[in-house]
């Protein structure tokens, strides 16, 4: 058992020592051994709508440009001149067919390759003319586009695993593709990112942290009904990969009611899916999802709303996070407007949820300045029973048990989870068209 | 810092549309020296060739633009009572012009002013050159004449990036008009867009002492030259052609 976390299963207890969210040195080594080796989430292809279209995105500490070129291949540059190192893009998006460095005026096009050099005679023939530097791996699953450093790992969808079956329910969500909205919620929180990443699936601190928002939703509905919560699963997705997933119930219960119209339009669309995808798959689709693929991409698919965030770790206790909504673009003003009003009461920088998880986190991270008089964080919840329910820890134990293996070079000892209820393992009646694409 | 560059005198003669509206039009013409980076048509406003041609071409031979300039626009009565087909195909016939002298249409970049900048939109519908930029088109809201009716009814969904720069204050371009524009180029299968100055009229583009107008002129330009230089697609040098053939060669091999 390493320093970092200490697993009993006689009492049973799974507990996590502070300590990996203020060294410094365990960030190194996650930036080496995680972030140097896992597939990372850039962006979702329909950000790029046109040819040319760019956005300048930051992974893992590296500036990189996620581009469709002039032909329309999705690219992933390293946004650096190969010349002296200046930034050739400096903006978070545009549309350029060539990307010219302010500092010495080389331009490069979106395929990557050199196409201008001021004076080029000072060089002489014989010159190698370096083109742009490129992740190890891009690949696209849904449109999801991931990267890796790693010329070795595993493709793509192996790498996925599990988590290729939640994505697949919230891409099936629209019948013509479902597409990024313009706009990103960009915010920072003081505190280590694993933090964030716990607390993106911890069905736990619903009620005490969000009363102010439960208060809300009581306002609106006349009553505030979690009992979903005990129809709600945590599911371990391979991989690290984890899941919180709710039945229709849980999708009911939070969000502002909808209007009749807004309901009857998405009544309708549902019932368009089912022709397509099934009753069984359709149903799965109307219940709730807090996905996190590990290690920092989060997939929520609650309160009405399809929320993409990404967390990039800048220091030990700090963090900026990203974060996008995903929807399907045949949908109906009423409905768009209300869950657009869903979308930014609960997720929003400064909406009536997502700050309050904020200043959780930022007090745990203050508090583990006291970490040699209390060095542990516990998250047994749940691990006494193999029924896991949204209300415990076993899908943050999930994350931390692949964060081990691979930080501290050891696999700790799992847990038996018991089979799924019907429900969730109901599946499309004809695959849709999912396809992962090594590019 | 200003650094003088040594301005160029255009060359101007008469050149032939024959093939276009039929028209026979002063065209003027900057060629240079060396590997120019791009090409440049330059339309400009009605009447205006003679006071801005010289400017705006430049302007662009700075940047490594050679550029051939023209004012498409009716004459007089307009006799020959001109059409948006004739302007369109006016603006082939400078496409080919370029095209003798060894330019692709997408190293080719289209600039217009005023009456040219109504020319320039229309002629990104036809034709898949590197880059357009409209400044203050005319004719927006208002037809220009029976034969030439207003943008908004007749813009059509751009093959080349488009870029339209207007000001605020040009009561010939309303808000809600540019809005429904910008929204209708927003569906083209090239990237467009539409940059309005607040608190300046039409003629922004010429450069003034009032804070605002300087500010217009300054960034409307800054904004052309980005806009030509992201997308027109650059003539390789000697020793650039060379490397090319070495890569693709490498590649077969």
């Amino acid at each position: 058992m390493s320093e970092y976390i200490e697993v009993d299963q006689e009492i049973p207890r799974f507990r996590v020592n502070r300590k990996v969210m203020t060294d410094p040195a365990v960030f190194a080594v996650e930036r080496e051994r995680i972030f140097d080796h896992s597939w990372l989430y850039i962006g979702h292809e329909t950000e790029l709508a046109k040819p040319n279209d760019y956005v300048t995105r930051t992974v893992a500490g590296r500036p990189l440009i996620l581009a469709r070129d002039a032909k329309g291949k999705v690219r992933v540059w390293v946004n650096s001149c190969p010349h002296r190192g200046a930034m050739l893009c400096r903006e978070p998006k545009g549309n350029a067919r060539f990307m010219t460095c302010f500092y010495h005026g080389w331009s490069f096009n979106n395929s990557g390759e050199v196409v201008s050099i001021p004076d080029d005679a000072g060089y002489g023939a014989g010159f190698e003319r370096p083109g742009l530097a490129a992740p190890a791996k891009v690949g696209s699953y849904r449109g999801f586009v991931f990267v890796s450093f790693d010329p070795d790992i595993v493709d793509l969808p192996t790498y996925l695993a599990g988590a290729k079956e939640y994505l697949d329910l919230v891409s099936d969500q629209s019948e013509v593709g479902m597409r990024v909205l313009p706009g990103t919620h960009e915010y920072s929180v003081k505190a280590n990112w694993k933090l964030l990443t716990e607390n993106s699936y911890d069905g736990y601190h619903l009620v005490s942290t969000h009363q102010r928002y439960l208060e809300m939703i009581t306002a609106a509905h006349g009553k505030a009904d979690i009992s979903f919560a005990s129809n709600s699963i945590a599911v371990n997705l391979g991989g690290g990969h984890a899941v919180m997933a709710g039945t229709p119930a849980s999708g009911a219960a939070l969000g502002r009611p909808l209007s009749e119209e807004a309901k009857h339009e998405k009544a309708e669309h549902f019932e368009r899916l089912r022709q397509t995808h099934g009753d069984a798959w359709v149903d799965r689709m109307g219940g709730t999802r807090n996905l996190v693929i590990f290690p920092n991409l989060v997939v929520i698919d609650l309160v009405m709303g399809v929320l993409i965030r990404r967390i990039e770790p800048v220091t030990p206790d700090y963090m900026e996070v990203s974060a996008w909504q995903l929807v399907p673009p045949e949908e109906g003003e009423e409905l768009h407007r209300q869950r657009l009003d869903n979308f930014l009461t609960f997720w929003g920088p400064g909406g009536l949820a997502s700050p309050d998880d904020v200043e959780a986190l930022e007090t745990c991270q203050r508090s583990y300045a006291a970490q040699r008089e209390l060095p542990w964080s516990d998250i047994s919840r749940g691990m006494h029973t193999p029924h896991k329910g949204m209300n415990g820890e076993y899908q943050m134990r999930t994350w931390w048990r692949r964060w081990h293996e691979l930080v501290a070079g050891e696999a700790l000892p799992e847990e038996p989870q018991a089979p799924l209820p019907d429900f969730f393992a109901g599946q499309r009646q004809r695959p849709a068209s999912a396809t992962a694409e090594a590019k | 810092m200003d650094i003088a560059f040594p301005r160029i005198e255009p060359s101007v003669a008469e050149d032939s549309f024959r093939h276009g509206s039929g028209r026979s039009l002063p065209v003027a013409r900057i060629e240079l020296g060396g590997v120019p980076r791009g090409a440049a048509i330059v339309l400009c406003d009605a009447g205006a060739l003679e006071r801005d041609a010289a400017g705006f071409m430049n302007g662009l031979a700075e940047h490594g633009y050679e550029s051939v300039a023209v004012d498409l626009s009716p004459t007089g009565g307009d006799p020959t009572g001109t059409t948006d087909r004739d302007l369109v195909s006016d603006v082939a016939v400078l496409v080919g012009r370029l095209g003798e002298r060894g330019w692709s249409p997408a190293q080719v970049g289209l600039v217009g002013y005023g009456f040219g900048g109504r020319t320039a939109l229309l002629a990104t519908a036809e034709f898949a050159l590197g880059a357009a930029v409209s400044i203050a088109p005319s004719g927006v809201a208002d037809a220009w004449s029976d034969a030439l009716p207003p943008l908004i009814q007749v813009a059509r969904h751009v093959r080349t990036p488009w870029l339209g720069l207007f000001g605020q204050q040009d009561p010939g371009a309303p808000a809600d008009v540019l809005a429904r524009l910008g929204s209708y180029l927003g569906g083209s299968p090239a990237h467009t867009e539409v940059v309005t100055y607040p608190g300046v009229a039409r003629d922004f583009y010429r450069d003034a002492r009032e804070t605002l107008a300087h500010v217009a002129s300054f960034d409307a330009w800054q904004r052309t030259i980005e806009w030509l230089d992201r997308r027109v697609v650059p003539r390789p040098t000697p020793l650039a052609a060379e490397w090319q053939r070495r890569v693709a060669s490498a590649a077969r091999a």
